[in-house]
C-alpha cells in the first residue's frame, strides 16, 4: 500500500512538471510577419531563389508569410514609389534604378544585389565578326532603353564616335531584327530577351558591356529607410531565407525552374530551364556570397549615371546601399 | 525476479549466461575499440599525409604559375614591349611591332604556364593592351584585385566565375617594370583549373570512398567531389571540416560530410589560397574490418550463449530431474504410498541425498512397524492384565478347594483321584501362564546392577526344568563379564530362552550355552539348541508376542525377551536352518564405572 502511494506520488511529480515545464518550453508563437515583395518584372526563373525560399519553407523557418507580387511594363516604373508608400515591403528593382531615386530623394536603400553582373550584352551572329565594342563601328544597332545610359557610357570610355553607329528605332523584344539582318547587332538583358537569341540556334558573339568598365547591380533588393529603422530584424530575417533560397536554387536548379513553375504554370519550362542556367553566374559570381556588394561597384554606377545626366542630384553612395545585414547574415565583421 | 526465485533452473541459467556473456562482452568491447581507435589513428595519419602532400601539389603549381610568370614579366624583351606599348599609339608602326611580339610570347606562355588567356594589363586604368587571345583586348580589369594587387606583387586572385570564358576560373597576375622599377603594365594570367581538378581527383589510395576536395572561404565547393557529378562551384559545403578549418584550424577530425555520411576527415586551411583542402574517407568503409571483428564478436557471443544455454540446460536437468523424481517420491511417500519406489542413479551428491532419503524412508517404515508392535503389545497386556487378575483368584479357590477336597475325601478311588490331580495340574499350568502375562505387563523398568553374566546364565539353567534327557554345555569364560543389568528380568529371559530350546527339542537333544566379551566391547549370550529350527521366513517373526509355531504355549516367551533385552539397551537375534535347531543370540552392553545409569540406580538402592 505505501509503496503505491508513493509511486502514485512520483508519477503526479513527473506530470506535473512535465506540464508546467511544457507550458514554460511553449512560448507563444508569434504571428507569422506578413511581408510583401514587389517583383521587378512577371514570375519568371529570375526570381527563383524567393520561390525556393517560399516553397522550401525558409521564409517559415524565419516566422515570415511571403507575398511576392509580379511585375511588368506598366509597373516598372511605380514600384518605388509604391515602396515608399508602403504597398510592399520589400521590392527587386535594378541598381541604377535605385541611384536614380535616391537622387530624388526617394528614402530607399539597397540591402543586397542578386545580379551582381551587369546582364546588358551585344549579341551578333557569329560570322558578323564583331567580338568587340569596337567592331560596332559603322553597324546597325538596337539598344534597349534601358540601356541607353550603359550604351553611351561604354562608348565614351572605350572612346567610340556614337555617330559611327546606327541605332535603329523602335527597339525590338525579338531575333527577327537581327536574324533577318535588319541589324547587326543587338543590346539585350542576357537572361530576358537574350535566351530567345540562344533558343534560335544561330551561333552567337556575346559582348558584355561589363567587360568594358560597364559594371553595375541588375537585379537589388530594396526596403525603405524607414523599414530598416524601425525593424531591422525583419529585414535581416527575410534576407537571410532568400539567400538560402538562392543558394538551394543553384544548387538545385531543376526543382528551382518547378518551384517557377508553380508561380508561372503558363511559361514554358526549357525557357526558364535556359534562364536559371545563364543566371547563375551572374547571381553567383564564386569569389563573392550571393548578394554581395562592392562600394566600387556602387561607385562606377554611379559616376556612369552621373556622367550621362540621368541623375537629379549628386548623391552619398555610401547612403544608397548597407551591409549591415549582409555582414550578419554571412557572419562578417561589420 | 520470482521467477528467478523461483525456478533453480533459471537462476542457474541466468547465471550461465552471465558467465559467458560479461567476459566476452568485456574482451569484445576492448578488441573492439582498440581496433577502431588504432585503425582510426592510422587513417587520420593516412589523410593528414595525403592532406599535405595534396597542399604541397597546389603550392607547386601556383608557384609555378607565378614563376613563369615572373620570369616572363622580368625578361627585358618583355618590359621594352610594353614600354613600347605604353609610349606609341595604337597607329604607330612602332606600336604594331611590340605589340605583335607582346602577342607571340603571351601566346608561348599559356603553353609553358597553363594558363589562358595570358595577357598585359595597361598600369595606368586596367585595360588589356595585349593578349594571347585578341578578343580580350580591349576589356577595362581596373576593379579586379588582380589587376589592382598585381601592381605591386605577384598575387593569386580567389576562384570566380569568368563570363567570358563560362567557367570558374582563377587568375594570377605580376607586375611589369622597367630596369628603373617603374611600373609599366600588370602580367596577368587565367589559370586553366584542370590540373587542380586533376589533382583533387586523383586517388589516394586509401580506399573506395577517399577524396580530397578543395572548398573557397565561402564554404562553396571548388572542385568535383567524388559523389555527385558537375557539382564543383554550384554546391556550398558546411561541414564540421570546413568550418574547422574557415577559423583557421587545421588538424583531423569525425563528423558528416556534405552527404551527411559519417567521415573520418583531415581539412586544411590553406592561408595563400584562402582556400580549404579536405581529405576525407567513409567511416563504413575505414571501420569495415572492425565493423566486422564486430559482427564477429556478435557472432561468437550469440554462439556462446547458445552453447552455455544447451549446457545449462542439459546441467540442470542433469540435477532438476533427479530432485523431481526425489520430490515426486517424498510426495508418494508423504501421501502413504509405501510401494513407491525410487531409482538411484549415479553416484554424485544428489544419487547420495536419494540414497539418503530413500534409506530414511526405510527406516521410517521399521519405526513404524515397530510402533505398531509395541503399541499391539501394550493393548494386549493391558488386556490380558486383567483378565488375568480377574482369572487368578478363581484359580486360587479351585486350587485351594482341589487341596480340600483331596485332604477330607478320604479313601477315593483311584479315577476320581486323578480327576484331581489333573484339575490341579491344569490350574497350575493356567496359573503359569497367567503368571507370564502378567509378568509382561507388569514389565518394569530394568533396576541395573553390577552382575556377573555368568552367574546369571547359570543360575537361570539351574532353576529352569530341563529334562535329563537334555545335556546342557555351559562355554563359560573364565574371566568375568560384568554387565550392568537387572538380575530378576535377565533371569526370566534366559529362563524362557532355555524353555523355549527344550521345548523346540522335544525334551532331549543339546543345548549349548555361551558367555562371552565380543571384539567390539558387548556381552554375547549364545543359546544354540539342537531342535527342528525355524524357517527362514518366520524368523523375524520369532519375537512378536503371540507368534508361535507350536501348538502348545500362546507365544509369549521370546517377545518377552525382546522386551527385555530392548529395555537393557541390548540386541536379540535368532538364527535358524530347519532342522537344524536355533541359536539365539543376545548382545548385553558390558558394565562399565561410568555409566550414569547404573549409578543413580545404585544410588536409588
Amino acid at each position: 500500500m505505501k509503496k503505491t502511494i508513493s509511486v502514485a506520488v512520483v508519477v503526479a511529480i513527473i506530470l506535473m512538471t512535465g506540464m508546467v515545464t511544457g507550458c514554460g518550453s511553449a512560448e507563444v508563437k508569434k504571428l507569422p510577419d506578413e511581408v510583401t515583395v514587389q517583383l521587378k518584372w512577371i514570375h519568371q526563373a529570375q526570381f527563383a531563389g524567393l520561390y525556393v525560399a517560399e516553397k522550401k519553407g525558409f521564409y517559415a523557418e524565419e516566422n515570415i508569410d511571403v507575398i511576392l507580387i509580379p511585375g511588368g511594363p506598366e509597373i516598372t516604373d511605380g514600384i518605388i514609389p509604391d515602396l515608399v508608400k508602403g504597398n510592399s515591403e520589400f521590392a527587386i528593382t535594378s541598381g541604377d534604378r535605385l541611384l536614380k531615386a535616391r537622387s530624388e530623394g526617394k528614402p530607399v536603400i539597397a540591402i543586397a544585389a542578386i545580379f551582381q553582373r551587369n546582364p546588358y550584352v551585344y549579341l551578333s551572329l557569329k560570322e558578323s565578326g564583331i567580338e568587340r565594342p569596337r567592331a560596332l563601328e559603322g553597324k546597325k544597332l538596337m539598344v534597349a532603353p534601358d540601356g541607353e545610359i550603359l550604351h553611351a557610357a561604354m562608348l565614351q570610355r572605350l572612346a567610340i564616335d556614337p555617330n559611327t553607329i546606327e541605332v535603329i528605332i523602335p527597339y525590338e523584344r525579338d531575333v527577327t531584327p537581327l536574324i533577318t539582318g535588319q541589324i547587326d547587332a543587338h543590346m539585350v538583358y542576357r537572361t530576358g530577351t537574350g535566351l530567345a537569341f540562344d533558343e534560335t540556334g544561330y551561333e552567337l558573339n556575346v559582348i558584355w558591356v561589363e567587360d568594358y568598365g560597364i559594371r553595375g547591380y541588375g537585379d537589388t533588393i530594396v526596403a525603405t529607410e524607414q523599414l530598416i529603422q524601425q525593424d531591422p530584424e525583419l529585414v535581416e530575417r527575410f534576407l537571410r531565407a532568400t539567400m538560402k533560397g538562392w543558394r538551394y536554387a543553384i544548387e538545385n536548379p531543376d526543382e528551382a525552374v518547378d518551384f517557377t513553375l508553380e508561380y508561372a504554370p503558363t511559361l514554358g519550362r526549357e525557357r526558364q530551364e535556359l534562364m536559371m542556367e545563364m543566371q547563375t553566374p551572374i547571381i553567383h559570381t564564386g569569389d563573392v556570397a550571393i548578394g554581395w556588394m562592392e562600394d566600387s561597384t556602387w561607385q562606377g554606377m554611379y559616376q556612369m549615371l552621373l556622367d550621362g545626366g540621368v541623375l537629379a542630384q549628386p548623391i552619398d553612395v555610401a547612403e544608397a546601399y548597407t551591409m549591415q545585414f549582409l555582414n550578419k547574415i554571412y557572419g562578417k565583421a561589420e | 525476479m520470482g521467477f528467478l526465485q523461483r525456478s533453480l533452473r533459471a537462476r542457474a541459467l541466468t547465471f550461465i549466461v552471465l558467465l559467458v556473456i560479461v567476459p566476452v562482452g568485456i574482451i569484445g568491447y576492448i578488441a573492439y575499440n582498440s581496433g577502431r581507435q588504432s585503425i582510426e589513428n592510422e587513417v587520420k595519419g593516412h589523410l593528414e599525409s595525403v592532406a599535405i602532400l595534396k597542399e604541397h601539389e597546389i603550392e607547386n603549381w601556383v608557384e609555378h604559375m607565378g614563376h613563369t610568370l615572373t620570369w616572363l614579366a622580368t625578361s627585358p624583351q618583355i618590359g621594352n614591349d610594353t614600354a613600347m606599348l605604353t609610349t606609341y599609339t595604337t597607329s604607330d608602326p612602332e606600336y604594331l611591332v611590340a605589340h605583335e611580339s607582346l602577342v607571340a610570347e603571351l601566346t608561348r606562355m599559356t603553353a609553358l604556364g597553363h594558363m589562358s588567356p595570358v595577357f598585359l594589363l595597361d598600369s595606368t586604368n586596367g585595360r588589356i593592351i595585349a593578349s594571347s587571345d585578341v578578343v580580350w583586348e580591349g576589356k577595362f580589369k581596373e576593379l579586379e584585385a588582380y589587376f589592382i594587387q598585381g601592381k605591386n606583387d605577384t598575387y593569386v586572385s580567389d576562384i570566380f566565375h569568368s563570363l567570358t570564358l563560362g567557367k570558374p576560373t582563377m587568375v594570377v597576375s605580376t607586375p611589369v617594370k622597367d630596369s628603373g622599377g617603374q611600373l609599366l603594365g600588370v602580367l596577368a594570367g587565367h589559370a586553366d583549373l584542370e590540373p587542380l581538378s586533376e589533382m583533387m581527383m586523383e586517388r589516394s589510395g586509401l580506399g573506395e570512398s577517399a577524396e580530397t576536395y578543395l572548398v573557397a572561404e565561402n564554404n562553396l565547393l571548388v572542385t568535383e567531389h567524388q559523389f555527385g557529378s558537375e557539382s564543383a562551384f554550384k554546391t556550398w559545403v558546411f561541414t564540421e571540416g570546413v568550418s574547422r578549418a574557415l577559423n583557421g584550424e587545421s588538424g583531423t577530425s569525425l563528423y558528416l560530410d556534405y552527404r551527411d555520411e559519417p567521415v573520418i576527415g583531415a581539412y586544411h586551411w590553406m592561408e595563400d589560397m584562402e582556400l580549404v583542402l579536405l581529405a576525407e574517407m567513409d567511416q563504413t568503409e575505414a571501420f569495415a574490418a572492425v565493423n566486422r571483428l564486430r559482427n564477429t564478436i556478435f557472432i561468437m557471443a550469440g554462439s556462446l550463449v547458445a552453447v552455455a544455454i544447451a549446457a545449462g540446460v542439459l546441467l540442470t536437468r542433469q540435477i532438476i530431474s533427479p530432485l523431481t523424481r526425489l520430490t515426486e517420491y517424498a510426495r508418494r511417500v508423504g501421501k502413504g504410498d509405501y510401494t513407491a519406489e525410487i531409482e538411484i542413479r549415479g553416484k554424485d551428491e544428489i544419487a547420495s541425498v536419494a540414497s539418503d532419503v530413500k534409506s530414511m524412508v526405510g527406516q521410517l517404515l521399521q519405526m513404524q512397524e515397530k510402533l505398531l508392535t509395541s503399541e499391539r503389545l501394550a493393548t494386549l497386556g493391558q488386556l490380558s492384565g486383567s483378565i488375568s487378575h480377574e482369572l487368578r483368584n478363581p484359580l486360587g479357590v479351585i486350587d485351594s478347594s482341589v487341596y480340600y477336597l483331596k485332604s477330607k475325601l478320604k479313601g477315593l478311588d483311584e479315577k476320581t483321584l486323578e480327576h484331581l490331580d489333573r484339575i490341579k495340574s491344569s490350574v497350575s499350568g493356567s496359573t503359569a501362564i497367567i503368571e507370564s502375562l502378567l509378568n509382561l505387563t507388569r514389565m518394569k523398568e530394568p533396576q541395573l546392577a553390577k552382575l556377573d553374566l555368568a552367574a546369571v546364565t547359570s543360575d537361570a539353567i539351574d532353576t529352569s526344568r530341563v529334562p535329563a534327557s537334555v545335556r546342557v554345555v555351559k562355554e563359560f569364560p573364565e574371566h568375568e563379564v560384568t554387565v550392568s543389568a537387572d538380575g530378576g528380568q535377565l533371569r526370566m529371559a534366559f529362563k524362557n530362552i532355555v524353555k523355549n530350546a527344550v521345548e523346540a527339542m522335544d525334551g532331549k537333544g543339546t543345548l549349548t550355552v555361551t558367555v562371552h566379551e565380543t571384539a567390539k566391547g558387548q556381552a554375547e549370550v549364545t543359546f544354540v539348541d539342537t531342535g527342528v529350527g525355524i524357517a527362514p521366513e518366520n524368523l523375524d517373526k520369532v519375537f512378536q508376542p503371540l507368534f508361535s509355531t507350536r501348538a502348545k504355549g500362546i507365544g509369549f516367551g521370546l517377545s518377552i525377551v525382546k522386551m527385555i533385552v530392548d529395555k537393557h539397551g541390548g540386541s536379540v537375534e535368532a538364527e535358524s536352518k530347519l532342522g537344524k535347531g536355533v541359536a539365539i543370540i543376545m548382545h548385553l552392553p558390558l558394565y562399565s564405572g561410568e555409566n550414569k545409569e547404573g549409578i543413580s540406580n545404585d544410588q536409588e538402592v
